[in-house]
């Protein structure tokens, strides 16, 4: 996770994702000079966006001020609407910073890979347990939440921040549980 | 006249009692089963699993699917002799997930080919079920599609499908039609197939068990599905324990997914 001072010239990646939900305000409070600026000091040198359908929205971000920052920082922007799950998982797996919509599906693949993930809820959406489950991820260190309002803070907190390693023992409970559940049957058809 | 029609009352209330307790009888006593201490390495499982097993699972939509094949993925291929997956009508993504999960697990590159072959890999169904509610479908005709759609539960449960299969496969799953495990973590699907096992159960047909777990995403309330499962899945896992405080009967034994 750390950046290799060995490897200078490595390109270092920032995903900024909104899954298949729209989400323009983040696409728009991502892509401002004051952030491109912040990502560059931070050594990322390449932006990755997965606008979904706010491809207009995008666009519109790409002003000449934009263009100028990105070239005096000398990092690349390339974008796409949408991909299918195991395109995504491509992504984040080379990306090192992933700034994304709070997504379940987006939040767990970040973990499994152990990248740096900076969560914003998306609060117009209906299902407030995205909100829950964003607030409880980021309580328990797995996750840094930011807001549309200040994403300047949540990116800079997450450059030092001591991200928590998700279990990965998950799936071993899991098989235990069926087992015995196979079990159970099997005395049963034995006795019962 | 009204001897006849208290003969009729008499006998529906018989009935009726008769179909409560035997409903009392088949729900999940899990007062007595494992208690949510358990944790995650104190404990050593002596692995007695019959020789041959049948799990069904219930495949959702894009998230629950990604948790389901994350939660599974580490079965020892030993353990589950006979898997079964269902996925709702046109969820190709679903489809394409369980091959790969095969693919990775057993070494399986299609149903019904290779599919007996290799260690423990004795076989694997894909069925597809129409839907029990489509995305934005109106609440009117929802009973309708809901019927649908346990009418086809129904009969893959019973094995409806098998007399289909290549001959070579139809051997392998003759006598293991009733999965012995359904494992589903939230679809409106899996509510119509659970139910479609309780009335198999009702009638003493089958002896399934049925696993839910609760999506990761849910951390203060269950979702609509884990709702109407609760009072009767045998075994209701969440990963929040917010939830196991909530609800009664809910099982917290941490993250699930990984």
């Amino acid at each position: 996770m750390a950046p290799q001072d060995s490897e200078p010239v490595a390109d270092r990646k920032v995903f900024v994702t909104v899954g298949t939900t729209t989400f323009d305000g983040l696409i728009q409070a991502v892509l401002v000079p004051p952030i491109i600026s912040m990502l560059h000091s931070q050594g990322y040198t390449s932006i990755r966006v997965q606008h979904g359908e706010s491809t207009e929205i995008y666009q519109a971000c790409l002003t000449p001020e934009l263009e100028a920052e990105l070239a005096k920082c000398g990092m690349s922007i390339t974008a796409f609407a949408y991909a299918d799950s195991d395109e995504i998982t491509e992504e984040i797996k080379f990306a090192e910073l992933v700034i994304s919509h709070a997504g379940s599906g987006t939040i767990l693949e970040c973990l499994r890979y152990q990248k740096r993930i900076v969560v914003v809820p998306n609060r117009s959406l209906m299902e407030n347990h995205q909100l829950e489950l964003a607030n409880e991820m980021s309580k328990q260190k797995y996750v840094v939440k930011g807001n549309l309002k200040n994403i300047d803070i949540a990116i800079d907190r997450s450059a030092t921040y001591p991200y928590r390693h998700f279990p990965r023992t998950g799936s071993k409970v899991f098989a235990e549980v069926l087992e015995e559940e196979l079990d159970k049957l099997d005395k049963d058809t034995m006795y019962g | 006249m009204i001897a006849f029609v208290f003969a009729v009352a008499l006998a529906l209330c018989i009935l009726l009692i008769i179909a409560s307790l035997r409903l009392l009888s088949i729900l999940p006593d899990r007062r007595s089963g494992p208690v949510t201490e358990i944790t995650q390495s104190s404990r050593i499982v002596e692995i007695t699993t019959p020789a041959r097993s049948h799990v069904l699972f219930i495949l959702g939509s894009g998230g629950h699917t990604a948790e389901m094949f994350s939660m599974i993925q580490s079965l020892s291929p030993e353990s589950v002799t006979h898997r079964t997956y269902v996925f709702s009508s046109g969820d190709k993504h679903s489809a394409r997930k369980a091959q790969n999960h095969e693919e990775s697990v057993y070494g399986n590159a299609a149903a019904g080919e290779k599919g007996m072959e290799g260690p423990g890999a004795i076989g694997y169904r894909l069925i597809e079920i129409p839907r029990a509610r489509a995305v934005g479908q109106s609440w009117l005709t929802t009973p309708l599609t809901c019927l649908i759609c346990l009418s086809k539960c129904m009969d893959i449960l019973r094995g409806g499908d098998v007399s289909a299969l290549p001959r070579q496969m139809r051997e392998l799953w003759k006598g293991m039609e009733f999965p012995d495990v359904v494992v589903c973590n939230g679809p409106a699907t899996a509510v119509m197939l659970v139910y479609a096992v309780y009335i198999y159960k009702f009638f003493g047909m089958c002896k399934t068990r049925v696993i839910y777990v609760e999506s990761f995403a849910r951390v203060t309330t269950l979702s609509l599905s884990g709702k109407l499962l609760l009072p009767v899945a045998d075994r209701f896992l969440v990963q929040w324990p917010q939830l196991a405080d909530k609800y009664q009967g809910a099982e917290h034994l941490g993250f699930l997914v990984s």
